[in-house]
C-alpha cells in the first residue's frame, strides 16, 4: 500500500477546513427549516448583512473603537495579572492577599459587575475596566502555576552553575511562564472580547460593537446581529494569534 | 587544594545516614565513591557541592564556586539544544572558544554534526546523559562530581568518558559515585566505601574505608 504524502499540517488544515464546512451546512440546514431570519438567519441573508456593515462608512470607526477598548483592557489585564503575578511568587503575603478576591471576581458572573460599575462608570471606561477584569485573574493564576510547575531539579543546576539573574530568567523561568501563558492569553483573549461586547450592550457604549449589535436587536434585525457577531468572533481569532505570535518570539528569543 | 570532611553527620528523615565521616580527598586524581543504594553517596556528593547544607561538621575545599556537577538524573533545560546545554551552562554562546571545547567534548562523547542542534526531547536517554556529562566536564572547578557517569553508556563510549575522565584527573579531583567495579579498575582509582552506620550504642564512626586498587593486568 501506498503511504500517504500529505504533510501533517496540511491534513490538519484539511480537516479544519472539512470541519467548518460541516458546521455552516449545518447552520444553513437549520435556518433554511426555521425559514425565518428574524429566528435564525441563513448564511446569505448573514453575508448580505456583513457586506452591508462593511460597507457603511461607520464599519472602521466603530470597529477600531471596539478594538481598541479590547486592547487596552486586555493589555493592562496581561500586565496587571503579570506583575502581581511576580509579587505574589516572591512574597507570599501578597498571594494570600490577592488569591481571595481573585477568586471572588473569577466566580463574579460578567453582568453583575457591568450593572454595579454602570452606576460609576461611563460606557468605554466600563467595558475597558470589565476586559480588564476578566483577564488579570487568569492571568496571574497561570502564572502563578508557571512559577510553581518549573523543575526544582533544573533550578539546582542554575544554582551549581552559578547563572546569574538574567540567564536563568532566560533559560528557565521565562519557557516555563510562556508554556502557561500561552494557554492563558487564548482563553483571556476570548473573554476580553465576550466581557467587552456585553459591556458595551447593556452599557449601550457609543460607536461601539455593542452598541450596533443593540440597535439590530431593537430592530429585529437578526441577520446584522449574527453578522458583527462573526467580526467579534474574526477579530477575537486575530488577536489570539497575533497574542501567540508574539509569545512565541518571546520564547525563541529566551532560547536564543 | 582538596575536599576535606571533618566529622560530617547527616541526618536524614530521622535517621543517621552519615556518622561523622573524617576524610581527605586528594587535589588531584579520581576518588571513586562506593557503596550500596540509599547509603547516602548522592547525599554526600551534595554536601561537598553545596547544594546540601544541612548536615553537622566542617566541609572544606567543596562548595557551588569550587565543584561542578553531572547529575544522575540528566537535568537538561528542555528549551536548549545540546551544545547550547554544554556552552550555555558555562559560558556565553559568543565565547567561541568556549563553543569550540564543547563541540570537542560532544565529539568525543558519539555525537554528530547535526546531533548537537536536537533539544534533549530529540536525544536518547543515553545521549541526554553524555551531553550532561560533557556540561560538567567543560566547567572549570577544582572539584568535579560525577554521578554514575557510566550507567547508561555503551562500551565504547564508556571508555571514551573514561578516558576524558583521566585526562581530567589530572587537573583536577574527580569524585564518580558508581556502582561499577570496572570503573575503579579502569580508572585506577582510589575508593571511598560507604555502608550503613553501626548500630552499636558506642559506636560513633560509619564505618567507611579508604582503599587502593591497582589496575588488574
Amino acid at each position: 500500500m501506498k503511504n500517504s504524502t500529505i504533510s501533517p499540517k496540511i491534513k490538519w488544515s484539511l480537516e479544519i477546513a472539512v470541519g467548518i464546512g460541516i458546521w455552516l451546512a449545518i447552520w444553513q440546514i437549520f435556518a433554511v427549516r426555521e425559514n425565518n431570519s428574524f429566528l435564525f438567519p441563513d448564511i446569505p441573508s448573514t453575508l448580505s448583512a456583513l457586506g452591508e456593515i462593511i460597507r457603511t462608512g461607520e464599519f472602521v470607526k466603530t470597529v477600531s473603537s471596539t478594538l481598541i477598548r479590547v486592547l487596552i483592557g486586555l493589555g493592562s489585564g496581561i500586565a496587571a495579572g503579570g506583575v502581581l503575578a511576580v509579587l505574589s511568587h516572591h512574597l507570599s503575603f501578597v498571594k494570600a492577599f490577592l488569591a481571595p478576591i481573585l477568586s471572588v471576581i473569577k466566580a463574579t458572573p460578567v453582568a453583575s459587575f457591568i450593572i454595579i460599575l454602570w452606576i460609576k462608570m461611563d460606557g468605554g471606561e466600563l467595558a475597558i475596566f470589565i476586559a480588564f477584569m476578566m483577564v488579570m485573574p487568569i492571568i496571574w493564576q497561570n502564572l502563578i502555576d508557571g512559577y510553581n510547575s518549573i523543575d526544582r531539579s533544573l533550578s539546582e543546576v542554575c544554582i551549581c552553575y552559578e547563572f546569574s539573574f538574567i540567564k536563568r530568567l532566560r533559560v528557565l523561568v521565562i519557557p516555563n511562564l510562556i508554556r502557561y501563558l500561552i494557554p492563558g492569553i487564548v482563553t483571556a483573549t476570548g473573554l476580553a472580547w465576550k466581557s467587552e461586547i456585553a459591556a458595551e450592550i447593556i452599557a449601550y457604549t457609543r460607536d461601539s460593537i455593542g452598541q450596533n449589535i443593540n440597535d439590530a436587536k431593537f430592530n429585529m434585525d437578526s441577520p446584522t446581529v449574527f453578522a458583527w457577531t462573526l467580526i467579534v468572533i474574526a477579530l477575537s481569532i486575530a488577536l489570539e494569534l497575533i497574542a501567540k505570535l508574539i509569545l512565541w518570539r518571546c520564547k525563541k528569543w529566551a532560547s536564543n | 587544594m582538596g575536599v576535606e570532611l571533618k566529622n560530617v553527620t547527616k541526618i536524614f528523615d530521622s535517621k543517621i545516614r552519615i556518622n561523622s565521616l573524617s576524610f581527605t580527598f586528594p587535589d588531584k586524581g579520581v576518588v571513586c565513591l562506593i557503596g550500596d543504594s540509599g547509603v547516602g553517596k548522592t547525599t554526600l556528593a551534595r554536601m561537598i557541592a553545596g547544594l546540601d547544607n544541612d548536615y553537622l561538621g566542617e566541609i572544606y575545599g567543596g562548595g557551588i564556586e569550587n565543584v561542578s556537577v553531572a547529575f544522575q538524573e540528566h537535568r537538561l533545560f528542555p528549551t536548549l539544544s545540546a551544545i547550547d546545554n554544554v556552552v550555555l551552562a558555562n559560558y556565553s554562546r559568543k565565547n567561541t572558544e568556549a563553543v569550540r571545547d564543547a563541540q570537542g567534548l560532544l565529539f568525543r562523547l558519539g555525537f554528530k554534526e547535526f546531533e548537537l542542534k536536537l533539544l534533549p526531547s530529540q536525544l536518547s536517554g543515553g545521549m541526554r546523559q553524555r551531553v550532561s556529562l560533557a556540561r560538567a566536564f567543560l566547567r572549570k572547578a577544582p572539584v568535579l562530581i560525577l554521578d554514575e557517569a557510566t550507567k547508561e553508556l555503551d562500551y565504547k563510549l564508556r571508555s571514551n568518558v573514561l578516558e576524558i575522565i583521566k585526562e581530567q584527573s589530572k587537573e583536577r579531583l574527580v569524585i564518580l559515585i558508581t556502582h561499577d567495579a570496572n570503573d575503579i579498575i579502569e580508572l585506577s582509582a582510589k575508593v571511598l566505601l560507604l555502608t550503613e552506620p553501626k548500630r552499636r550504642a558506642d559506636d560513633n564512626c560509619s564505618e567507611q574505608k579508604f582503599i587502593n586498587i591497582k589496575p588488574i593486568k
